[in-house]
């Protein structure tokens, strides 16, 4: 979490994506810089759907998405949607996205380092004692808890330092202690970095900060 | 730092039991690949080699001894045969006959030296020999005394060591390089001392005490006279006068015809495992391409791009596949080079190394097949993935 990050306003206009019966309806909203973003629905109504086209991850059947006027789907070529996660959009999904085969200090580095850069060894140490996992940093997923698990994502997704960050469910699967810990940190980061965050969660201690929020149907 | 080359190698360690499979898969292909080239090369090279060292354009034997020679040429097998008079004199006033050498071929009576089969002892006369004694002059042997003796390569012997045949003893003067050919367990001996041999009262069942018996007649032809006419003529002058007049390419016909049917099977048997191969490194490459599709949609999530993702999953095969070529390579060569001469006593036909400059090409031809197939499976498969969209890719469940 260093260095200057790039603020930007990100405008989703009316997109839509159907999955069968389910899939998201008609959505739009304005996340200017610095804008903090609850969303919150029923399971199926497409609040990771809507993160997954945010992103850059999925075509929407209908709408668009601009950052500061430009389409990512229509001015960016993929290879620039790809790039944009790297350094404009943090996208923290909600499955297990980790790379088994790497210890859990690799996949925190992994997006800096495979892209020619070196992580900072101190900021990854604070950011790991800050979220409570210092002590698994040397493990693998697959020997670390749940809740671990969506903490190592989180740092992962911290470590890119992007202006727009987008969480999906950052504290399911977490204990309150450490479910206290990840709110903090993504406030801290939104109130002293200036991130945009786009959280979707069910939890509502999250709305103790006063985000904005959408609800979706 | 984690680069692509350390995220390869960690995918290696921690997927111990998909690298053993695809390390495998590669180990018995290059293996199959390789040997099959070399063993091949082995034979073409050794009939070459045979048609080379011939060195005459037609070969007189007496006609009830016709295939023992081919047998002793080719093959190393010993024999004794004798013409019941030399027909070399009048040979050199056939038409087209440009130079005439006799040898003298004895098998040991006794199994002193090396082959269990018994030791081919050819009798030349060193200076007239266009044939052997042209090429051992070539080899800077230029005498042979009435005690000495150059073996084959594989005799078994050194310079100076001491054996003997016939109740005589000799020296080893030389031991030839490899040809491929019945030479290679042969020992070559002067006339005198051949001589020496048939002219002894012990032997007389065999030789009758005679002198300056021959066996076998080369004949190099005249520029302007193709060796079949000069054979033509052999035959019509010496109609009748029981004996076999073959041309060395003719015989040499026979063996590349021989030769050639291996070939062909090492052929079919080539493409077989190279399809084997392709199909097998293909299916694995493509099921575990599509068992990380959701570490590909997890790194495009995070901006790895395209590139560097093929990158990292090639790097990962292209070290498995080296290994496997490797190992392969060396284990194929550990497993050729000892069992050379039983190879080639078993095959009854001319087989003689290629040397490690081939040997380095066909490891070359090896590696660049691996790679090809590599190439096209990791390619196709990683198509076939890129086709999807990221957050598709990231939600399977590996």
């Amino acid at each position: 979490m260093k260095g200057e990050i790039k603020l930007m306003n990100l405008r989703v206009d009316n997109i839509s994506k159907k999955f069968g019966k389910n899939g998201l309806k008609e959505t739009g909203f304005l996340l200017e810089q610095g804008d903090y973003l609850c969303i919150t629905g029923q399971s199926g109504c497409g609040k990771t759907t809507l993160l997954n086209i945010v992103s850059g991850m999925l075509y929407p059947d209908t709408g668009d998405v601009y950052l500061d006027d430009k389409s990512i789907f229509n001015d960016m070529k993929e290879k620039e949607r790809t790039q944009l996660r790297n350094h404009t959009i943090g996208y923290m999904m909600q499955g297990n996205s980790l790379i088994p085969d790497l210890t859990v200090w690799q996949n925190i580095v992994c997006p800096i380092e495979l892209t020619g850069k070196r992580a900072d060894k101190t900021e990854v140490e604070k950011l790991l004692e800050r979220l409570g996992i210092d002590n698994v940093c040397e493990s693998y997923p697959s020997e670390i808890s749940g809740g671990e698990y969506r903490r190592v994502l989180l740092a992962r997704i911290l470590m890119l330092d992007t202006g727009i960050l987008l969480v999906d469910e950052p504290t399911s699967n977490l204990d309150e202690k450490s479910a206290v810990i990840v709110r903090e940190v993504l406030n801290e980061i939104h109130v002293k970095k200036g991130t945009s965050l786009i959280v979707v969660t069910h939890d509502k201690d999250f709305f103790s900060y006063n985000p904005k929020r959408l609800n979706l149907e | 730092m984690l680069t692509a080359n350390k995220f390869a190698l960690q995918n290696i360690y921690h997927q111990r039991f998909r690298s053993l499979i695809f390390f495998f898969l590669v180990f018995i292909a290059s293996t199959c690949i390789f040997g099959t080239d070399v063993f091949m090369e082995n034979m073409e090279s050794g009939v070459k080699y045979a048609e080379n060292k011939i060195g005459a354009d037609i070969i007189v034997v007496p006609s009830d001894y016709s295939d023992d020679a081919k047998e002793v040429l080719f093959e190393g097998n010993a024999c004794t045969i004798l013409f019941r008079e030399s027909p070399a004199e009048e040979l050199k006033t056939v038409e087209g006959v440009k130079h005439v050498s006799e040898q003298l071929y004895l098998e040991t009576l006794k199994m002193d030296c090396c082959s269990a089969a018994g030791v081919q002892i050819i009798a030349i006369d060193i200076h007239s020999d266009f044939a052997v004694g042209e090429w051992l002059k070539n080899k800077g042997i230029e005498t042979l005394g009435a005690d000495e003796i150059i073996v084959g390569s594989d005799c078994g012997l050194q310079v100076d060591d001491k054996i003997g045949f016939y109740d005589n003893i000799f020296r080893v003067a030389a031991v030839l390089e490899e040809t491929g050919m019945g030479y290679d367990e042969s020992a070559f001996i002067s006339f005198e001392a051949a001589d020496k041999i048939t002219a002894d009262p012990q032997y007389k069942d065999m030789f009758d005490e005679k002198t300056g018996l021959s066996s076998m007649v080369l004949i190099d032809v005249d520029e302007g006279y193709e060796a079949d006419t000069v054979r033509k003529n052999i035959i019509s002058n010496f109609y009748n006068d029981g004996i076999s007049v073959y041309s060395t390419s003719k015989l040499a016909e026979k063996l590349v015809s021989q030769v050639n049917y291996f070939r062909y099977l090492s052929y079919i048997m080539n493409a077989f495992v190279i399809l084997l191969a392709a199909v097998a490194l293909f299916s694995l490459i493509t099921i575990t391409f599509h068992q990380r599709r959701n570490h590909v949609g997890s790194l495009l999530s995070v901006g790895i791009g395209k590139k560097k993702i093929i990158q990292v999953f090639l790097l990962e095969y292209i070290y498995l596949m080296f290994a496997g070529i490797i190992a392969g390579i060396v284990l194929t060569i550990i497993f050729f080079m000892p069992l050379h001469s039983v190879i080639k006593q078993s095959l009854n036909l001319p087989y003689k190394f290629i040397g490690f400059d081939r040997v380095a090409l066909l490891s070359l031809k090896t590696i660049v097949i691996n790679f090809v197939i590599l190439l096209l499976a990791a390619s196709l498969s990683f198509y076939r993935i890129m086709k999807y969209e990221p957050a598709i890719l990231a939600e399977e469940q590996a």
